[in-house]
């Protein structure tokens, strides 16, 4: 056999299939136009909700623990609720664990220092003197918060609250005043963490400066313990431990499950997460209805000279693949500028709305599985007719 | 006829559906077609002459009757079969048919993919000649939207021709052709049948052009006039 490759995907060398899509200029554009609309929409879909879950536990992800103590009424971030401090000692006595430190959760009303406007703002208050975060902005500059009403201030919260990094540049020590709940506070500094659904921007402070400012906060009552283990122990078996052992006012999760917890809290319990969850399939459903009518008009204009040809021996077969080759060249070919223009929305949100929004390889193995197998269904059903026919019945 | 006949046709009967009635447009025909002969089936539109081609060529069900095409029964015949008989005829469709995307060669070049030893390079070869043989080599290369009426006959010609048929079955090769084109085209299919010996079965309605057939059968509402047929 001396064929080549392209001999063998297209008998006599004779790409029949790519000859018939680019036959009309004009509708090839088209129908690769709408194929890329449909991509482009599927992929946004898909990157808004990607990053819905992953804005969601943005706080936590800058967590250092391995096992999380939290109160048994615990919601999600923004409704923590409090347990006794004492638990989290009881739990540092266990010999598995190596450190523990307790987090305070609220939300407090900040001030923007340009427009004096309030707004509630989520605090999150630690000792400083421990480590519970990993961000090495937050590990650099915690050591300011000791002193009482200093403050640090999340960069990526939003401009309601003021252009405090601007405000920080232009003041000549560094710090700008400001109010939290109607005490005054200096923020001294600025990290990352990334708006949630339960908080507009984030704060950190020290405890003490939390337990003077929040009104009815008490150092015995704590919103999280973050617990770390000594190497060699397995976190769902200390947690499960734990969990049996400590009263039922706590909870212990492994950070994992901690993680799934909060966003299962969103796509279960809030309508923000339904509502992106179903968004993203009629997106996903539209798509491939538009995709599918591309193909099937296709397919049907094609027809009688499909029937020429099977009136002179072509086999149904043959169709099939052709029909198959139509998929593929439609996908990859309206695939690429979706996948570009997708790139593009991605970017967008990220600038306005302030949402991670990645090009993931998972989504967009997703939404190219999709693209494809909808292809590759339209062009099956559209054959279907001429796969029952005489040939003599479709002239 | 003293070799056995390629086609044989034995009361055979159509219907089609016609609402919730049912029209019969063949009642009961016998005929048989010999080896290398032309035969021309005359009849005036609704005669059923189409119907019948069609059946002979694999390209509709048979419902009562039978059709034997090589040896090979097309009453009950499975697909596999079908397509089989359909690649030992070379069709000649009414209005050309031809695949608009491709060019005339590669239109041409089509029915050579049936035979595993073609490549691209011999298969053009080969369709060349033919085109060469009807006389539009120098169109090999456009596409057919770009030729007259004449030419595309020419290349549904070249296009049944080239994998050397036993038999070739023309529905109205004259039908969408002015007179003295339909002559030359009728011509050809004569000159190129009797060079490679294959059976013609032709149909029409055009008296112009019966001279070239060896016999003459007429059909008139569904049935065989044997007092005209030759």
């Amino acid at each position: 056999m001396n064929r080549s490759l392209y001999e063998w995907i297209f008998p006599l060398g004779i790409p029949l299939s790519w000859r018939q899509l680019v036959q009309e200029k004009k509708r090839f554009a088209a129908a690769v136009a709408g194929i890329t609309f449909a991509v482009m929409m599927m992929l946004f879909q898909i990157g808004l909700q990607s990053a819905l879950f992953t804005q969601v536990v943005a706080p936590i992800r800058q967590m250092r623990a391995d096992v999380v103590l939290i109160s048994s009424q615990f919601e999600y971030l923004g409704s923590s609720h409090e347990f006794p401090e004492q638990l989290l000692y009881s739990a540092k006595g266990d010999p598995a664990v190596d450190s523990g430190t307790a987090l305070y959760l609220g939300s407090l009303p900040f001030k923007n220092p340009t427009t004096g406007r309030a707004r509630d703002i989520f605090i999150l208050a630690f000792n400083p003197a421990e480590k519970p975060f990993t961000n090495p902005a937050i590990l650099k500059q915690q050591d300011a918060l000791k002193l009482e009403g200093v403050v640090l201030f999340d960069r990526l919260s939003r401009p309601d609250y003021g252009n405090i990094s601007q405000l920080l540049a232009a003041s000549g020590n560094g710090v700008v005043d400001s109010e939290v709940a109607d005490r005054h506070i200096q923020i001294e500094g600025l990290f990352d963490m990334g708006v949630t659904f339960a908080a507009d921007g984030n704060v950190l402070m020290g405890r003490d400066t939390y337990l003077h400012i929040a009104p009815g906060s008490r150092g015995d009552e704590i919103s999280l313990g973050l617990l770390t283990l000594k190497p060699g122990y397995d976190p769902a078996t200390v947690a499960a431990a734990l969990d049996k052992r400590l009263p039922d006012d706590v909870a212990v999760l492994t950070y994992t499950q901690f993680l799934e917890k909060e966003k299962r809290y969103w796509a279960d319990r809030t309508p923000i997460g339904f509502v992106i969850t179903a968004s993203m399939i009629v997106s996903l459903i539209v798509g491939a209805v538009i995709v599918y009518q591309i193909l099937y008009t296709d397919v049907t204009d094609h027809l009688p000279e499909y029937a020429t040809l099977k009136s002179i021996g072509f086999t149904d077969g043959y169709f099939t693949g052709l029909v198959l080759q139509e998929s593929i060249i439609l996908s990859v070919c309206g695939f690429v500028p979706g996948l570009g223009l997708a790139a593009i929305l991605y970017a967008l949100t990220r600038k306005y709305a302030h949402m991670p929004a990645y090009l993931t390889l998972g989504n967009v193995a997703i939404v190219f599985g999709m693209t494809l197998f909808m292809c590759l269904l339209a062009g099956a059903l559209a054959t279907r007719k001429l796969r029952q026919a005489n040939p003599a019945d479709i002239f | 006829m003293a070799t056995a006949p390629i086609i044989r046709v034995r009361d055979l009967h159509h219907s089609f559906a016609e609402g919730l009635a049912k029209k019969e447009v063949l009642h009961g025909i016998n005929a048989e077609f010999a080896r290398g002969e032309i035969c021309i089936i005359m009849g005036p539109s609704g005669s059923g002459k189409t119907t019948l081609l069609k059946l002979i060529g694999g390209q509709r069900t048979i419902q009562q009757g039978g059709i034997d095409v090589d040896g090979q029964e097309l009453l009950g015949a499975s697909q596999r079969e079908l397509v089989n008989v359909r690649r030992k005829i070379g069709f000649i469709f009414q209005a050309h048919h031809l695949i608009e995307a491709l060019t005339v060669c590669q239109n041409v070049q089509l029915p050579l993919s049936f035979d595993r030893g073609e490549t691209g390079a011999s298969s053009r070869v080969r369709a060349l000649e033919l085109l060469r043989r009807v006389g539009i080599e120098e169109h090999a290369d456009k596409h057919p939207s770009h030729l007259s009426g004449g030419q595309k006959q020419r290349v549904a010609i070249a296009r049944a021709l080239v994998r050397h048929p036993a038999i070739i079955l023309a529905d109205e090769p004259t039908a969408s052709l002015d007179g003295t084109t339909g002559r030359e085209v009728v011509n050809l299919i004569q000159k190129l049948a009797k060079e490679s010996g294959c059976t013609i079965v032709l149909v029409t309605h055009d008296n112009r052009i019966l001279d070239i057939a060896d016999r003459l059968i007429h059909l008139v509402d569904g049935k065989m006039d044997d007092s005209k047929s030759s």
